[in-house]
């Protein structure tokens, strides 16, 4: 398969995702309570033709392996999972755009209630352990957003609010959201520029955008850019908007080819700050990140602790029309995507050399614990969980995984 | 003497009044049944021959003492008469001074198939023509077949054979490709009643039918009867059906001088009821209990005319004939062919149509050159234009309101709307030549040429826009060559092959958007050469068959091209390759017959269509190897009752091992699974009874019961997770039919209840199809 095939491949499969998944939420750090017993899941893409997903049982991730085999719930293809208080919530297109959520009863996950929306769903946030804010968004055209308030307890829908903002009629390009935080009485939604005709090419993406809403009202109050850098994030990506224990936001642009940008934006790949209690960009804070790391560009952005966050970062040569889209491919047999350490607060880059490059995906399998961080990695010869040290800036290799790729990793604490 | 006749009027006169009818069963040695055999009294002059089951009916008076029993290539035998006796058995000896040729003369053409080296079975449909059912529902009762049907008439169906489906398994109508003739024209809508004989190849295809069918092929031929003929039939059926088929030829004996006239109308609205849990749109929850709905969007409508004029049987040529042919259709689409179950949002105006003009010529001419050299040949060319259209900017729900959507820009499957128009020129030509060496011994040569050019427009979406704009060009050849022998009084029967196959196809690719950018010509140029070979050998009542074809299967216009719609162009497919074999037993004596044939097909690049989200994308994957077992038994009690019993168990596997074919590298974790989505386990059960005389003298009848029954089957990898595996459940279905015919079948009637318990039955991801309908056919019938 050609560089070339291979964008086709992963631009066709891009296209045709229906839902979005977060990083999981509400597992940061920290050690499991004494009284109640882990239960870790890995959600697996295990087959393809047809493609088969399953939310697979695991003993941990950083030994032996995890296999579908058998073991664990069987679900569509292109399901998102989303991790919130100890439910499991899998989303995507069955009869129709639906959500379901699982539980573990008596030590085993549970399928729980279901609820159906109208639009397939980009970016979410938590809005605590019972409640998430899903936002739907056209693919093309200029209809309004919606954001979908859901009581994940019983998987109601508390309410359906319809939000406009970012679009360009005259240029036609349309906002499209690529993550949500909430932070008090402001919803945070990062979104980057798409032109209006379902191309997902990117004529208008050099800059960092956010629109920044009331909550819980969900009305529109500002939106706020930055010229320093370009669109954050990327398609499908939702760990652009990663929160420190000050409570201060940062988030990243890719500028990247590989990530679905073209043409590429003009300003590098970097790193922006909004300071905890703020809505506006921090303007005494702006990292380069490509002329820091000596050309990488961020791919993801997951932040761990102490100031450090663990990147999946690339290189690629943006005259070359083949890279489009090619972190996209995580079965590819040229893989782009390696790991690396950014300290945030002293602006340092360092590349972690022990993990095997990745074709990257969609949104990334991510889990912390113990201030390390779980990633799933994976390319035509091999899919695995690493575990990232961003203290030492050393990675060890974890879990296998029995199946294309790993989609998600999940954790539930329960009696 | 005057007195002496006079008495005998007398005794004949008081005789007649004591006539009797006689029936009787001819046999061969073997038991093979007769069929055709002469059964008079040269005395009486008068005389009947044996139906298709070997069995004759006479009307005689006590005062004849015997008939004679005559049949080509047998001893003439004298049947003596008895008067306390209506019911005779006779067997013929063979004659084996006589050309063995000869002997298959007077067998059903579907025996003579069946004794061909191929892994063949021929359906007459002399009987099936008053039946309601289109000619699906007759292959459905066929060993090895499974049809699985997404809904109505009209609905999109494939035929799984041996476990190759879809376009693995190619369909001809008298040897012409039938995807030619586009979806107005499919087995779906085809009326029993112009159908002569139905062919069935399992595995191994002969050369000439026109060769790159991969698992096995089904032959329809048409009636092409040398009389004059008209044959008109209606049924009405549930869900607004309405079908009328005609179907006539005059022919002129002195001259040859032959027209046929066949034209069919098929309307449904396919209306039924599925249940579907509602979803609140203010919760988001659906309702506890499901609510019965209408398909609303589910109508089908298709037309065909067809006029072919020319010479048949007489001295220019057995066949010459040119026609022209116009069909069109039009199908409106309900829902999400890919969803799970009954889709939540229906589509309320999506639809395709197609218009064609087809035109052609067919030239057929026995026995040239010292009764050697047997030619056959056709050129077709075929016009069509389809559309596919997605242009509401409403979204409906199941009671059919509609709401305008905030972005009229949006269609309803994706956000964006389709109307692709698109114009296919596709020329084929067949040449086929056979050359007797001696009586025993054959060469046959084919080549089929198949050439298509197709481009189009559409307004909305850019990448269909860009996808068609340039005319995609698609060129198949197959040259093929055999020698076939009949040896030991042709107990003995082989045939080898080679055949030649060139494929291109130039072409482009293109993206989401079509853009210049994601958009580049491809160019696939491939040549393969494969070989096979059939053995047959009978011996008293049972007959064993093997064959072996190394095959090739080039991709069909609407796999590289798809439909516009939900269905995503690839046109850099490439052909799949198989290695399959066959190994038959079929033992026959008397009224029972038992068949048992297994199989092995070992695919490679197998052409799967790979569903994402609700798009769909025919791609060449991987390895399958498919094994299995075709069961059939079947028997009759006195010709009267008659017991049929079919079943298939398939062991499909994916071989693929490696991750993207790295050895060593990863290994797949669906490697010797099942593959999904495919029944493995199915069969039916049929029994009928025939009889006569119900209200009158001239009348027949036929009661017959049919069950159908597929087992449970995963619709998702079965080896993934261990709960909420997705299963399409058991199903069992029952159809009834009763025909009746008068006037020796000049008039004829039959009911059918299809899915008579009403049996909730569903095919892919669990969609459901029509529960019981009731159907009614006329039909006439005049020679």
């Amino acid at each position: 398969m050609n560089l070339r095939k291979l964008k086709v491949v992963a631009f066709v499969a891009t296209m045709f995702i229906a839902f979005s998944c977060d990083n999981e939420n509400g597992i940061e750090g920290g050690s499991p309570d004494p009284d109640k017993t882990a239960y870790y899941f890995a959600a697996i893409e295990s087959g393809s033709d047809p493609a088969v997903e399953v939310i697979a049982n695991a003993d941990n991730f950083t030994s032996g392996e995890i296999s579908p085999i058998d073991n664990g719930i069987q679900q569509p293809t292109w399901m998102a999972y989303y991790n919130n208080g100890n439910r499991i919530i899998s989303a995507g297109y069955t009869s129709g755009p639906q959500f379901t959520s699982y539980e573990v009863v008596a030590g085993e996950l549970v399928e729980v209630e279901k609820v159906f929306v109208d639009l397939g769903v980009y970016a979410s946030a938590v809005v605590d352990d019972d409640t998430m804010l899903f936002m739907g968004a056209p693919r093309s055209g200029t209809a309004p957003k919606k954001i979908y308030e859901i009581n994940t307890i019983d998987m109601t829908l508390n309410k359906t609010v319809e939000v406009d903002f970012g679009n360009d009629a005259i240029a036609g390009t349309i906002s499209f959201p690529v993550d949500m935080k909430l932070k008090g009485d402001k919803l945070f939604v990062a979104y980057y520029m798409v032109k209006d005709d379902g191309s997902f090419s990117t004529p208008d993406a050099n800059q960092a955008r956010i629109a920044v809403l009331n909550y819980p009202e969900l009305t529109v109050d500002k939106i706020i850019t930055d010229d320093r850098t370009a669109n954050l994030g990327r398609y499908y990506s939702f760990n652009v908007l990663e929160e420190d224990e000050k409570g201060d936001i940062y988030m990243f642009s890719s500028s990247s080819l590989a990530c679905g940008f073209a043409p590429v934006p003009a300003n590098n790949s970097g790193i922006l700050r909004i300071k905890s209690g703020e809505t506006e960009f921090d303007s005494s804070y702006h990292i380069d990140f490509e002329t820091l790391s000596g050309g990488y560009k961020i791919n993801d952005l997951f932040y761990v602790g102490n100031g450090k966050a663990v990147v999946k970062v690339l290189k690629e040569d943006e005259t070359n029309s083949a890279y489009l889209w090619a972190t996209y491919s995580p079965n590819s047999e040229f893989p782009l995507i390696e790991i690396g350490v950014v300290d945030l607060y002293n602006q340092t880059f360092e590349i972690v050399s022990s993990v095997p490059k990745s074709g990257g995906g969609w949104n990334s399998a991510s889990f912390i614990e113990d201030g390390k961080l779980h990633i799933g990695m994976s390319s035509s010869s091999y899919a695995s969980i690493y575990i990232v040290d961003p203290e030492t800036a050393t990675a060890e290799k974890g879990s296998d995984i029995d199946g294309n790729y790993v989609k998600s990793l999940l954790y539930i604490e329960s009696e | 003497m005057g007195r002496i006749l006079m008495l005998m009027f007398v005794l004949c006169a008081s005789k007649f009044c004591f006539s009797q009818t006689i029936t009787g069963v001819v046999r061969d040695e073997l038991g093979e049944l007769l069929v055709g055999v002469n059964v008079y009294s040269k005395e009486f002059k008068l005389g009947t021959t044996t139906d298709i089951d070997g069995v004759f009916e006479l009307e005689v008076t006590s005062s004849m003492n015997y008939v004679t029993i005559s049949y080509l290539g047998y001893h003439e035998s004298v049947l003596r008469l008895s008067t306390d006796k209506t019911n005779y058995e006779v067997v013929l000896k063979e004659d084996n001074t006589q050309l063995q040729e000869v002997l298959v003369f007077g067998k059903t053409k579907s025996e003579v198939l069946r004794e061909q080296a191929y892994s063949v079975v021929g359906v007459e449909t002399k009987d099936l023509k008053n039946m309601s059912a289109d000619v699906n529902q007759i292959l459905g009762k066929i060993s090895g077949i499974n049809i699985r049907e997404s809904g109505g008439l009209g609905s999109n169906f494939t035929y799984s054979l041996n476990g190759l489906s879809g376009n693995q398994v190619r369909i001809f109508i008298n040897g012409i490709p039938m995807d030619y003739f586009g979806s107005s024209l499919s087995l779906n809508n085809f009326p029993a009643n112009i159908v002569e004989m139905i062919e069935v190849y399992k595995g191994v295809v002969p050369i000439h039918l026109s060769s790159d069918a991969l698992g096995g092929a089904i032959n329809i031929i048409t009636d092409s009867r040398v009389d004059s003929f008209l044959d008109v039939s209606y049924s009405v059926a549930t869900y607004n059906t309405h079908r009328f088929a005609l179907n006539g030829q005059y022919r002129n004996d002195a001259s040859g001088f032959t027209v046929r006239a066949k034209t069919f109308y098929n309307y449904s609205d396919n209306n039924y009821k599925v249940p579907v849990k509602l979803v609140n749109p203010d919760t988001g929850k659906e309702d506890e209990h499901a609510t019965l709905v209408e398909r609303f969007h589910d109508g089908y409508e298709s037309k065909m005319f067809w006029l072919e004029g020319g010479v048949t049987k007489n001295k220019i040529a057995d066949e010459l004939m040119v026609g022209v042919m116009y069909s069109d259709n039009f199908k409106e689409i309900q829902q999400a062919s890919n969803a799970i179950g009954i889709a939540k949002n229906p589509y309320g105006e999506v639809a395709t149509s197609e218009q064609k003009v087809i035109t052609n010529l067919s030239f057929k001419k026995n026995g040239l050159f010292n009764k050697k050299i047997n030619f056959n040949s056709y050129v077709v060319a075929v016009l069509s234009e389809e559309v596919s259209r997605d242009t509401s900017s409403y979204r409906y729900d199941w009671f059919q309101n509609k709401t305008l959507q905030h972005d009229i820009t949006v269609g309803e499957i994706e956000q964006r709307k389709t109307l692709l128009r698109l114009k296919k020129n596709n020329y084929l030509a067949n040449l086929n030549m056979d050359y007797a060496l001696n009586n025993y011994h054959n060469l046959a040569v084919n080549y089929s040429f198949n050439y298509l050019d197709l481009r189009g427009t559409d307004d909305f979406k850019e990448q269909n826009a860009t996808q068609f704009k340039d005319p995609s060009q698609v060129a198949k050849g197959v040259f093929g060559a055999s020698y076939s022998n009949s040896l030991f009084n042709a107990s003995f029967k082989n045939v080898v092959f080679g055949k030649y196959y060139h494929y291109k196809n130039s072409s482009v690719t293109t993206g989401y958007s079509g853009l210049p950018d994601q958009t580049s010509p491809i160019e696939v140029d491939k040549s393969y050469f494969g070989i096979g070979a059939a053995s047959t050998y009978k011996f008293n009542f049972l007959q064993i068959k093997a064959s072996y074809e190394n095959a090739i299967r080039f991709p069909e216009v609407f796999e590289l091209y798809g439909n516009g719609l939900e269905i995503v162009a690839n046109p850099e497919l490439l052909p799949e390759q198989t290695h399959n074999y066959n190994l038959g037993f079929r033992y026959d004596k008397r009224q029972f017959t038992l068949g048992l044939d297994f199989f092995v097909r070992d695919i490679d690049d197998y052409i799967l269509p790979v569903i994402k989200g609700i798009k769909v994308t025919y791609k060449n994957t991987k390895s399958v190897l498919s094994k299995g077992v075709d069961f059939s038994a079947s028997t009759n009690f006195n010709r009267k009752v008659y017991l049929v019993l079919n079943g298939t168990y398939l062991d499909k596997r994916d071989t693929e091992r490696w991750q993207d074919g790295i050895v060593g590298g990863k290994e797949r974790s669906t490697y010797n699974q099942r593959v999904p989505n495919e029944p493995y386990l199915f069969g039916n059960a049929v029994v009928s009874y025939k009889g006569n005389q119900l209200f009158g003298r001239n009348d027949s009848y036929a009661v017959s019961f049919t069950e159908g029954y597929v087992h449970e089957f995963h619709y998702s990898w079965e080896n993934q997770g261990s709960r909420n595996k997705p299963i399409v459940p058991e199903q069992w279905t029952s159809d009834l039919e009763f025909v009746y015919s008068l006037e020796k079948e000049k008039y004829n009637f039959s009911f059918r209840v299809s899915n008579l318990w009403d049996a909730t039955v569903y095919d892919n991801y669990l969609q459901q199809k029509p529960g019981r309908m009731f159907h009614v056919k006329l039909r006439y019938f005049i020679n």
